[in-house]
């Protein structure tokens, strides 16, 4: 068991149970589906090439907006009571129209979330489409998501949540338990990640760096960091430590109540660079860094990803103007191009370590 | 068969409101006049209202890429770190604004004194907007218009609307200036007479022939982005609308035997005019294009100036970029039956992701439903650098083929 499990998981194409909701974006209110009686289910393409995918997405779609679209032609999915799509950007919005258009998925909703995340007028907005987001379970489940529910949901995944960035795994090992949390049972991940939590940190591998950036399909893109001779101390992924960062704790009786409260936490979390306004981003990635005493900073870039290779010039030079240095790597297919990766990363250990 | 007839008599016109925007652009700050960028989704008619002068960087981009200067700016941009994947558009405008150069008199564009950005049309503006900010240290002003699936809900509506409020207020907080109902309401009406006017040019072009091809609306859309919500504007369409109607009457049009009519999906490719006038040499002409229609979906009402930020919010979640592709499709297929063409051509453009990423299952639907042919072009918009006209003049070749068959069919 332990670890174990969480990669089991990850590996299953999909839980065979009945109630799964897949959805592919961390700004996916999981709570809400749990509080439904549903089970949410974090959608991780397998990396590789794409095959029925090719037909429906222009080369110049990102690897792994395509990969989902074609492992759910596939039949990956196949046993998805319904899918969620948050708007998260430009090509998962594609994504979630041809999903529509072209699988028999039962249930489909385009979670029309802000791009704002802050002001009163993007609170009550999100707070509203978090309401369509209940009735729409609602609908799915056959079933009331009442208040009860909902604070044991948020108490059960904020449980999750605090265990893994309570975690002292590191590199893959952390990678397959935080993903392998996000598409197993919540009650399970929470139970197996209480016994997981070693009694003394292990020794710090390597020269220590963090990896930053998006969505990745496989915790395996890691290995060639060891081989390298790299020490993995932390990330900030949003398949990692940034779907463990989210501040969904209140009281009995929340302002506004539990739906309202919720829709608030997922605004003021740190923004993925999807949201606007950026800032508070860079300031995280320095807290990691300090946090984490890493050397340098990796950034995995997903190829043709426009909200993250925007920020990339801007977050590499005010890294640099502190004296922190960092090394773009693009992802594709899931993978690292391995050769130049691993020439290219031992270069910068070189300089990082030295 | 129809009289051959050359460009268009007002886009003697058209130079000059080219000339004379971006001359007062670049004579704002002396005649301290706030300028802000607006990207092209944006409610433009508030800007006018208030009297904050608008630029366009995805024009700019355009005009840089027609005078083939937007790959070395697009260069700049790379080496200072920006994908060469990311938007064409965006790259020539980042790289014009950290080289200090671009094609006109070798100027940027003018550094703003805001910036207005909707998210309408993409998710790239969001950023490209912050690049901007952070570049000049000025104000910014994100609009966010949420995707229209299926249908636009109250609170979607609402949400835009508390959002305009919000921006009438920066915009007088940080330009000085304030908005009257009377001026907003002025520039609505001649927003609204702009569009009718452009939509009619639009309609004239079922004749057969068609009185103009691509090339002209692409060229003439200029006003309409610009200018949308001026008199000088309307002014310009009334002449457009009138030389367009003489060519009707006279069954006058740019192709000289039109046997092939065709829609357009998708932006022009701005640095291959030379490659559209290859469609007119074979006897194509375009009788619509989804981006230069999608100018013509502001329809502002008398209604509307009951409540007009309530009307911009609607207007302006509706547009093309912004609504689902059933929506998308219905729009295509009216215009398809409704401009009486026998071809689609889409520019999948690696730029545009909002645009392209659909196209292929848009095609498929439009030859299946109507039984029109349809040809995907793979190209950008402004990055020349990996255009191949002549294998790209092969396909079109092959397609005309295609549709002459059917015609003898």
């Amino acid at each position: 068991m332990g670890r174990d499990a969480f990669r089991q998981a990850l590996a299953d194409a999909c839980p065979p149970r009945e109630g799964a909701i897949g959805y592919v974006c961390t700004y996916t209110p999981e709570e809400l589906i749990l509080a439904a009686g549903l089970h949410p289910v974090r959608l991780f393409p397998p990396g590789g090439p794409t095959g029925p995918a090719d037909a429906y997405l222009q080369s110049f779609c990102c690897s792994f907006a395509r990969g989902c679209l074609d492992a759910a032609l596939r039949g990956r999915w196949d046993g998805l009571a319904g899918v969620v799509f948050p708007y998260t950007c430009d090509s998962l919005r594609a994504v979630s129209e041809l999903w529509r258009c072209h699988l028999p998925t039962r249930h489909h909703l385009f979670l029309n979330l802000p791009v704002r995340v802050e002001g009163i007028a993007a609170l009550a907005y999100a707070a509203r489409e978090f309401e369509r987001f209940r009735q729409w379970l609602e609908m799915v489940a056959g079933a009331t998501v009442g208040t009860d529910a909902l604070h044991a949901a948020v108490r059960l995944v904020g449980a999750v949540r605090e265990r893994l960035a309570g975690s002292s795994l590191l590199g893959r090992e952390f990678l397959e338990v935080a993903m392998g949390a996000q598409v197993m049972d919540r009650f399970t991940a929470a139970e197996l990640l209480e016994g997981l939590a070693p009694k003394t940190p292990p020794p710090r591998p390597g020269v220590g760096v963090l990896l930053a950036g998006g969505a990745l399909e496989d915790p395996a893109i890691l290995d060639v960091f060891e081989e390298a001779g790299a020490g993995v101390v932390g990330d900030d992924l949003c398949v990692g430590s940034r779907y463990a960062v989210l501040g969904a704790a209140w009281g009995d009786s929340p302002p506004g109540g539990p739906v309202v409260a919720l829709a608030r936490a997922y605004l003021e979390r740190v923004p993925c660079p999807t949201r606007h306004p950026p800032e508070r981003r860079l300031q995280h990635l320095l807290a990691r860094i300090a946090q984490r005493q890493a050397r340098g900073v990796v950034f995995l870039l997903q190829k043709f990803c426009d909200s993250h290779a925007f920020d990339l010039p801007y977050l590499r030079s005010e890294l640099s103007l502190r004296g922190i240095p960092s090394l773009l790597l693009e992802v594709e297919q899931g993978a690292l191009a391995r050769g130049q990766a691993l020439t290219r990363l031992e270069a910068f250990l070189e300089i990082i370590g030295s | 068969m129809g009289r051959v007839t050359g460009r268009l008599k007002v886009d003697g016109r058209l130079k000059h409101l080219l000339v004379a925007h971006y001359r007062d652009a670049y004579l704002a700050r002396r005649l301290r006049r706030p300028l802000a960028w607006v990207s092209s989704g944006a409610p433009v008619e508030l800007l006018h209202a208030m009297g904050i002068f608008p630029v366009y960087p995805e024009n700019y981009a355009a005009v840089c890429a027609s005078r083939r200067m937007a790959v070395e700016l697009a260069e700049a941009a790379e080496a200072a770190g920006y994908s060469p994947d990311l938007c064409s558009y965006a790259r020539t405008s980042i790289g014009s604004m950290l080289a200090q150069r671009g094609p006109l008199n070798g100027l940027p564009l003018p550094a703003p004194d805001l910036l207005f950005a909707a998210s309408n049309i993409c998710g790239v503006v969001v950023k490209w907007w912050e690049v901007a900010a952070r570049h000049f240290r000025v104000p910014l002003f994100i609009l966010d218009v949420p995707f229209l699936a299926e249908r636009l809900t109250p609170h979607q509506v609402e949400y835009v609307r508390r959002q305009l409020e919000e921006a009438v207020a920066f915009f007088g907080r940080h330009a000085g200036r304030r908005l009257s109902s009377r001026s907003l309401s002025r520039v609505l009406r001649l927003s609204a007479e702009a569009v009718r006017l452009w939509n009619e040019v639009q309609l004239m072009r079922r004749a057969v022939p068609s009185p103009i091809s691509a090339l002209d609306t692409f060229t003439n859309l200029f006003p309409m982005v610009t200018l949308r919500g001026t008199r000088a504007c309307v002014g310009y369409l009334r002449g457009l609308h009138r030389e367009v109607a003489g060519r009707v009457a006279r069954g006058e049009g740019p192709v000289r035997e039109e046997r092939y009519r065709l829609v357009w999906d998708n932006i022009a490719i701005w640095y291959a005019f030379g490659f559209m006038r290859y469609f007119t040499e074979r006897g194509a002409s375009f009788v619509g294009e989804t981006y230069t229609w999608a100018w013509g979906e502001y329809e502002f009402g008398p209604d509307d100036l009951r409540d007009p930020l309530g009307s911009l919010a609607t207007q302006y979640s509706r547009v093309i970029l912004n609504v689902d592709l059933g929506q998308r499709l219905d729009r295509l297929l009216r215009m398809v039956e409704g401009q009486r063409a026998d071809g689609v051509v889409f520019h999948s453009c690696r730029s545009c992701k909002t645009y392209s990423l659909g196209q292929l299952t848009l095609a498929r639907e439009v030859q299946s439903r109507l039984g029109v042919p349809t040809l995907v072009l793979e190209a950008d918009m402004a990055d020349a650098r990996a255009w191949a006209e002549q294998s790209a003049r092969t396909r079109v070749d092959a397609f005309l083929e295609l549709l002459e068959g059917r015609r003898k069919g």
